[in-house]
């Protein structure tokens, strides 16, 4: 049997690139216009007599008529018109059927257009990731410091010191007029770096996780003002794993008025003990450490309605992980433990997640842990969290280099995985990371695959009990590693995903690993 | 008695007016303009604080910190890092490697050398 019943847009289709009227086409098939009005609109099936009457009268070949041409089209249609970019309203399925069956020139012209926008905005993104590594800024912005750092001193000298000697005050005036025109010329070359990368069009706006993302990179990932609230928050409850959570749940009820059920109430069947910890402590702290917050969100001001709803979860987040990993203690075991962090998992009764998160979170000023850098990245790859304080510059789009061990861990599910690698600049790290998986319901349900990783500088390894069982000295038995395949030089991996970056004029290598460069 | 100062900088200019400045703040003065000259300078004559930029040639500042911080007989040698603003993971790296204070080019002259005088008389504790 035909699938009659998306071959009228088809029938319709023949008749008016044949400029016939219903009546002639009709005529031509021996049927009544009125019957072929029903088959254009579907209500009634094309039969394989009269699809032979059809291909006969018009020269078409059926095989060719039949054939699901339009589904392609109507599938990439579908995909281009579901990207953010078209902010609605959609297109349904009916509409997108009818493009491509009765319009497949301006379906192909709209899909055209929107690769030439993908590949615009990859091409976007790329230049902005080059840029934000690139050994030629970096080593720029370090030339322009010193250069006014020589021309500020030199004039506070010159101001402070009405007395000097004529001789030096001559030369101390020869240094600036030097140091002035060496600027000159260093900010005519930024200017030129950057007119021939062609990064002087203005940059596109982030999205909220963006926007919030970077808002905690300029607070280094600490917020002193809440581990003071959740310290206070914590001494309050008085309690220890494993009775953090009931401690919890009474502070709600008792302080806050809920009644049991709100109060304990799990997000899902299977929600494990962790996690309804972690969020009744995040409950709490909107309840009792309002202040706190407020006090963070005036950072925030500026931020647009949906990133600062963003940040005030965030903000909450931060407090109920630093209610069930307190500062001073946390920093304590992690450093006893060697940043064991099953041990802490177990310790603290939090998560892996929740251990490596709070671990981001150790900068307060004169009692730090070890600097790490964060990703999390779910089993399709897209990063869906990261933060850096290892010096590792790691990159938004385009994706990670696929020899990092976060990938790795999904093909040992459970258990924690340890590589020292090495970026293409020589920069050395050690990669922690492990992939789990999250149900949220019973059989039947689907689950959710993630990996977490956590790494450092290699200077710090010896700190950690993941280093023990490899040959950290050893750089000639490194993984080597990228940021990601649009980024990296290495022509001989056998992993690589697109080509490696063009050819750089002569004197500037590839993207920096590190956001400061080499050392 | 004198307390000592070692101004370890590649840039020439930047070296004479921090060594202009510690001169006149009264300290006895070194001078170092890459890393393995600041480390024998410290084995002849170990000075009490040094002022250490990060992009060194040779010896990087870094390592010139690692150096010092291991070895027993310079505990005591205070250390502050220079580097150019915004590099953060620099200043953590240098503070872990037992720096007693970071700070940013470009630096007020005043700051600076109130800085030097208040970890000499003790403002800062040393690190572990």
């Amino acid at each position: 049997m035909l699938n009659a019943t998306r071959l009228g847009h088809r029938i319709r289709r023949l008749r008016t690139r044949n400029r016939d009227t219903q009546a002639r086409m009709a005529n031509r098939l021996g049927i009544s216009a009125s019957y072929l009005n029903l088959l254009e609109n579907d209500r009634r099936p094309l039969t394989p007599a009269l699809l032979g009457r059809l291909a006969a009268a018009y020269g078409v070949d059926e095989q060719v008529f039949l054939a699901d041409a339009p589904a392609r089209l109507r599938a990439d249609l579908a995909a281009a018109v579901g990207d953010p970019l078209y902010p609605g309203p959609r297109l349904g399925e009916r509409d997108l059927t009818e493009l491509a069956a009765t319009l497949p020139e301006a379906g192909r012209a709209l899909l055209a257009l929107f690769r030439a926008y993908l590949d615009a905005r990859n091409e976007a993104r790329d230049l902005g990731e080059r840029l934000a590594g690139d050994p030629f800024l970096t080593e720029a912005r370090h030339r322009l410091l010193t250069r006014l750092t020589a021309i500020r001193s030199y004039s506070e000298i010159l101001r402070d010191n009405v007395e000097l000697a004529v001789n030096r005050r001559q030369r101390f005036i020869g240094v600036l007029v030097d140091e002035s025109e060496q600027l000159t010329g260093q900010i005519g070359e930024v200017f030129d770096f950057l007119a021939a990368e062609g990064a002087m069009e203005p940059a596109e706006s982030n999205s909220p996780a963006e926007q919030v993302a970077e808002l905690v990179r300029t607070h280094n990932n600490h917020f002193p003002v809440l581990e003071e609230a959740a310290d206070a928050l914590r001494a309050r409850l008085a309690a220890e794993p494993p009775d953090l959570y009931a401690a919890l749940l009474e502070a709600l009820r008792r302080t806050h008025g809920l009644a049991e059920k709100a109060a304990g109430q799990a997000a899902s069947p299977v929600e494990p003990r962790e996690s309804r910890t972690f969020r009744t402590a995040r409950r709490l702290a909107f309840f009792s450490c309002g202040p706190a917050i407020d006090r963070c969100l005036t950072d925030a001001v500026e931020l647009p309605s949906a990133a600062r709803k963003l940040y005030r979860q965030v903000l909450g987040n931060y407090i109920a992980a630093a209610v069930i990993m307190p500062y001073t203690p946390f920093r304590r075991a992690a450093a006893e433990l060697r940043y064991d962090l099953d041990l802490l998992q177990h310790r603290f009764g939090a998560s892996f997640e929740q251990v490596c998160h709070r671990l981001t979170t150790l900068q307060r000023p004169g009692a730090e842990g070890v600097p790490f850098h964060f990703v999390r990245i779910d089993i399709a790859g897209n990063l869906s969290k990261s933060f850096s304080a290892s010096g590792l510059h790691i990159p938004r789009h385009g994706g990670l280099c696929p020899r990092w061990n976060v990938h790795l861990a999904f093909l040992t599910p459970g258990r924690i995985e340890a590589q020292v690698v090495q970026f293409p600049d020589g920069a050395r790290f050690l990669f922690v990371a492990k992939a789990f998986s999250r149900a949220t319901g019973g059989q039947g349900t689907p689950r959710s695959h993630y990996a977490v990783s956590i790494g450092c500088d290699i200077s710090f390894a010896p700190r950690l009990v993941y280093a023990d069982d490899l040959v950290a000295d050893a750089p000639a038995r490194d993984v080597p590693v990228g940021l990601n395949c649009r980024q990296c030089p290495r022509r001989d991996c056998a992993q690589r995903a697109v080509a490696p970056p063009p050819a750089r004029p002569p004197g500037r290598t590839g993207p920096m690993t590190t956001a400061a460069g080499p050392q | 008695m004198t307390q000592r100062v070692l101004v370890v900088e590649d840039e020439p200019h930047i070296l004479d007016s921090l060594s202009f400045l510690m001169k006149q703040a009264g300290f006895d003065v070194r001078l170092a303009r890459d890393g393995d000259a600041a480390l024998r300078m410290i084995e002849s004559a170990t000075p009490d604080l040094v002022l250490l930029d990060i992009m060194l040639p040779r010896r990087d500042g870094f390592e010139v910190c690692r150096a010092i911080r291991a070895n027993p007989q310079w505990k005591d040698v205070r250390i502050v890092m220079l580097t150019a603003k915004g590099r953060e993971p620099d200043r953590h790296k240098g503070m872990q490697l037992g720096a007693d204070e970071y700070i940013t080019k470009p630096f007020s002259n005043r700051g600076i050398v109130e800085r030097v005088q208040e970890i000499l008389d003790g403002g800062g504790q040393p690190a572990n």
